[in-house]
């Protein structure tokens, strides 16, 4: 018999924000509309192995970023968010094809 | 009290007094009840009785704290409660917050010490609503109910001579002077708070309270994943319970109406809940 998986992480979303337990760790951590969107396409993508999540949300916070910040900064700043996502387990680095 | 059993043992005669006045609405257990706290306060030392009173607080009979001065031994008693039941009851999800209830609908007021909770908590109780809790929020995980715990409410300072005047019929205990959170007094919880307290509530409104001198009252609805945070992080067990936790709190946020209260003025603040919670009956 195989047993379901259960994703690593749970959701809480809001209009102000997410909250996102952390099954491996014990860890809440609060998200907002830039950073919960794209952890949770780049969680979900992870989870199913299928590498099809649905990138709506993603893409549309990166736009949303990009409007914000420009183009210089973007990139920066995408890579602190998945650096520090990284940090705390909450996504893994693919391994090289 | 409450889910809680518990067993006092407190050989110190003026103390015995004023428990037999504020506990006077609870009901005695059997002598064979299975208890959950052993609690027990009195002079650690005969000998030292004449010279400089002091009493030792107890809990299944190991002493937590220092002793303290004997004049404040109902204070220390009551604390040293609230504290065995915080770090004891992981059964049930602690928020650090009153809790009324009307209608069977609860209003929780999650607040850091200072902002006016036990002071609003006392009014209401005594215009109409019953009294779950001034400290504890029990949430129990198996479907989100809350528990009534109806204990002493401790005012503090000048809380003490406004309540005297917005509820004089409120039952207060003596004064307790110099206390580490200065002038302590008690609240004895309304009788009918007592006789009800095996009765649960569902949560139905999370209402963040903030007294501020002179304020003019505003209540503002609160954004959800603001009051997820302030309900988590100001919870007693909240990291012991993991993703229990997670859930319930989530949930009652998902569930419930949430807002910021400012207020200086008691009676406005009592009108303004009494607003917002009738208008939910229609």
């Amino acid at each position: 018999m195989q047993q379901a998986q259960r994703h690593p992480l749970l959701w809480f979303d809001w209009p102000d924000g997410h909250a996102v337990y952390q099954r491996s760790s014990g860890e809440t951590h609060f998200l907002n509309d830039i950073g919960g969107p794209l952890l949770r396409c780049l969680s979900d993508d992870e989870a199913d192995g299928t590498g099809k999540a649905d990138r709506t949300d993603a893409s549309r916070c990166v736009e949303k970023l990009l409007a914000e910040s420009g183009p210089e900064d973007l990139s920066a700043q995408l890579r602190v968010l998945l650096k520090r996502f990284e940090e705390l387990g909450l996504v893994r680095r693919p391994a090289p094809r | 009290m409450g889910p809680f059993a518990v067993r006092l043992r407190v050989p110190f005669a003026p103390l015995v007094d004023s428990l037999h006045l504020l506990y006077a609405d609870y009901p005695i257990l059997e002598d064979e009840a299975l208890v959950d706290l052993h609690v027990g306060l009195g002079p650690p030392n005969p000998l030292r009785r004449r010279v400089k009173p002091i009493v030792r607080f107890t809990i299944d009979a190991r002493a937590p704290f220092p002793d303290s001065p004997a004049a404040h031994a109902l204070p220390t008693l009551e604390w040293g409660i609230n504290w065995g039941i915080a770090t004891r009851a992981n059964h049930l999800l602690m928020l650090h917050c009153a809790a009324i209830e009307r209608d069977g609908q609860a209003v929780l007021f999650p607040a850091w010490p200072g902002h006016g909770k036990s002071t609003l908590c006392t009014a209401l109780v005594h215009s109409g609503w019953r009294l779950l809790s001034d400290e504890f929020g029990l949430v129990r995980p198996e479907d989100g109910a809350i528990l009534p715990i109806p204990r002493l409410i401790p005012l503090k300072n000048e809380s003490i001579e406004v309540i005297r005047s917005f509820a004089p019929e409120a039952y207060i205990g003596p004064s307790f002077y110099g206390t580490r959170k200065g002038t302590v007094a008690h609240v004895r919880p309304p009788a009918e708070s007592v006789e009800r307290q095996g009765e649960v509530a569902r949560p139905g409104w999370l209402v963040f309270p903030r007294w501020v001198k002179d304020a003019p009252l505003t209540l503002e609805p609160m954004p959800k994943a603001q009051s997820f945070l302030m309900v988590a992080t100001n919870a007693f067990n909240y990291p012991v319970l993991g993703e229990t936790a997670f859930r319930l709190v989530g949930d009652m946020v998902r569930t419930c109406e949430c807002f910021s209260l400012t207020y200086s003025d008691l009676d406005e603040a009592v009108t303004a809940l009494d607003r917002l919670t009738r208008g939910a009956h229609g």
